[in-house]
């Protein structure tokens, strides 16, 4: 409890913010999709280069990167840090792309209730009958941090989906 | 720890409560918003700290709702198909006024759009059709066009993933020759759906930066060979329609009737059918009163034999409803119809009343409406209607006498 009013002291100080309404955390999260796109430079090489999502064309097929930035803002050090991804609507979970914080990477087929490692996931299909789940089935993806985000530390995970 | 993993369960529940829907084959609708939402849950100092959720541009608000979601919408995904129902020729027959070819139209895209309809004449017709119109499959048995169908000219609100039948249907001009061939395309042109009536004509806004926020446009398959593979979505739009090969340029589909989709095949359209009849009248002096049979001259009172031959030609469609008028009426001044044929060659001699053999065979006067190779020779004009249909290579014999006067 003291940490976190010191936390949040400090925060309101760096910020030197008169009136801060809603609670500030330690981290600040920051969430980007984007698009890659084929672009031929000057010289005419093509070049691959990344482009925001919400100012690209992406049509069903099309690939999107979603990728959190995480950053440690607070005054102190900080652990056991999860990151939780619900797979967005739509969107289908392209196998063996998420990265960042690695080997804990798991994920849900049930709706965030379970986790696990790709490889020990199973799903009932409709007939009761139990699979290895496939990328297609995941809805929810964990990035879960080994060790200490100092403070002022930052990083980043993600992961790509293809638009149903 | 427990605690921790406790409330990210519960808040991921939450957040997921929106279960995947069955995606269309073309994909997930235009216009839709994909919202991408993280959540980090953390510790310091070995106590659990409120959840933070992510935003575009970066948050550290604490609890649910202080966050807000990175979103995009879903660009219009502009893919259609359109399949020749007509695997071969549709046969027709001059002057037939409303012959249909089938082809099905399919919105694979991932948004409604109206598809105006229009055609591509091919370059190897022998005869043009007229009224040219196009009909919905909306009437009477479904998959085989009716009077009930609708005239239509262009496909309204066309949904993703609804194969609709449109016929293309024309007339024959009664001047068309057996074997004569020609072929249509049918062309459909995407627009806007949205309200009734054709919408503004879609065109990609190739090169054009996505308008955040906007449904954009992306034709999927400019470089026409049916998979959306490779294809540079528009960046360059200097495509222009082919009449002779079938395939999609930004948003227009041109399909020929038995036609293949990138096979550049005129196909198969409208092969004619007609009968090729051709008419012989010849006379031969049978006798003369002076010289009998035997070398007979065209004097008075010589009797004379027509034949009138009608032939189809091999290959010639077969004609019914055949019927042979020639009138004498102009010449009985000069000659009289025998009511009786004798020519000597005819197996049963004629009796009396028997003026006309049709294939050999004596005809009475049928005054009225003769059917059935019967004939009607009342006031020296012969009548005949010839009996089933004329097929092609067959021929009808008919044979009358007259006296000269």
């Amino acid at each position: 409890m003291t940490n976190k009013f010191l936390t949040t002291l400090g925060l309101l100080l760096l910020l030197a913010l008169p009136v801060q309404a809603a609670d500030k955390g330690g981290i600040e999260l920051k969430s980007t999709a984007e698009v890659e796109i084929t672009v031929k430079n000057d010289q005419g090489v093509s070049q691959v280069t990344r482009v925001d999502a919400a100012t690209a064309k992406v049509v069903p097929g099309d690939t999107v990167i979603f990728t959190t930035y995480y950053a440690n803002i607070g005054a102190n050090p900080a652990t056991d840090i999860v990151i939780d991804n619900p797979l967005p609507e739509h969107m289908l979970y392209l196998g063996g792309s998420a990265e960042g914080m690695t080997p804990r990477i798991e994920f849900s087929v049930d709706h965030g209730k379970t986790f696990a490692a790709a490889s020990k996931l199973r799903i009932k299909d409709a007939a009761g009958q139990e699979r290895p789940a496939t990328a297609a089935d995941y809805t929810h993806i964990r990035w879960t941090m080994v060790g200490t985000l100092e403070k002022g530390a930052k990083g980043s995970v993600s992961f790509r989906a293809k638009v149903e | 720890m427990k605690k921790n993993r406790l409330l990210t369960m519960a808040l991921t529940g939450a957040l997921a409560a929106l279960a995947p829907q069955w995606a269309m084959a073309g994909g997930t609708l235009s216009g839709t918003a994909i919202d991408n939402i993280a959540t980090v849950n953390y510790k310091v100092g070995n106590v659990s700290q409120p959840l933070v959720e992510s935003s575009p541009t970066g948050n550290s608000v604490t609890g649910v709702g202080g966050g807000a979601v990175t979103t995009f919408k879903v660009d219009d995904k502009v893919n259609f198909d359109i399949a020749s129902n007509n695997a071969a020729f549709v046969t027709t027959y001059p002057g037939s006024s409303a012959v249909a070819l089938k082809f099905t139209i399919t919105n694979t895209g991932n948004t409604p759009h109206d598809f105006n309809l229009s055609n591509v004449v091919g370059a190897a017709n022998t005869f043009v059709a007229g009224s040219i119109t196009y009909y919905k499959d909306d009437g009477g048995t479904v998959g085989s066009f009716d009077a009930t169908d609708t005239a239509i000219t262009f496909l309204d609100e066309l949904a993703v993933d609804t194969p609709t039948v449109v016929y293309l249907v024309a007339a024959v001009p009664i001047t068309a020759a057996n074997g004569d061939v020609a072929s249509y395309a049918l062309k459909a042109t995407a627009h806007a759906a949205g309200a009734a009536g054709l919408g503004a004509i879609t065109t990609a806004n190739s090169g054009v930066a996505d308008t955040a926020g906007s449904v954009d446009v992306v034709f999927a398959d400019i470089d026409s060979d049916g998979a959306a593979t490779g294809d540079d979505k528009g960046v360059d739009g200097t495509n222009s329609i082919s009449s002779v090969t079938d395939g999609q340029y930004n948003g227009v589909y041109v399909m020929w009737a038995g036609g293949s989709p990138g096979s550049g095949d005129p196909g198969k359209g409208y092969q004619v059918a007609a009968s090729v009849l051709t008419v012989t009248k010849t006379s031969a002096v049978y006798s003369d009163p002076i010289n009998g049979t035997t070398n007979p001259k065209a004097i008075p009172g010589a009797v004379v034999t027509y034949t009138i031959t009608i032939a189809n030609a091999g290959g010639g469609e077969a004609a019914t409803n055949v019927t042979i008028v020639d009138s004498l009426a102009a010449q009985s001044a000069r000659m009289d119809f025998n009511t009786q044929f004798d020519d000597g060659t005819v197996a049963i001699p004629c009796v009396a009343g028997e003026g006309i053999v049709v294939d050999g065979i004596c005809q009475t006067n049928v005054v009225g409406s003769p059917v059935d190779d019967q004939a009607d020779f009342t006031a020296n004009v012969v009548n005949v209607a010839a009996s089933g249909s004329l097929a092609g290579g067959a021929s009808k014999v008919i044979k009358y006498q007259v006296t000269i006067k």
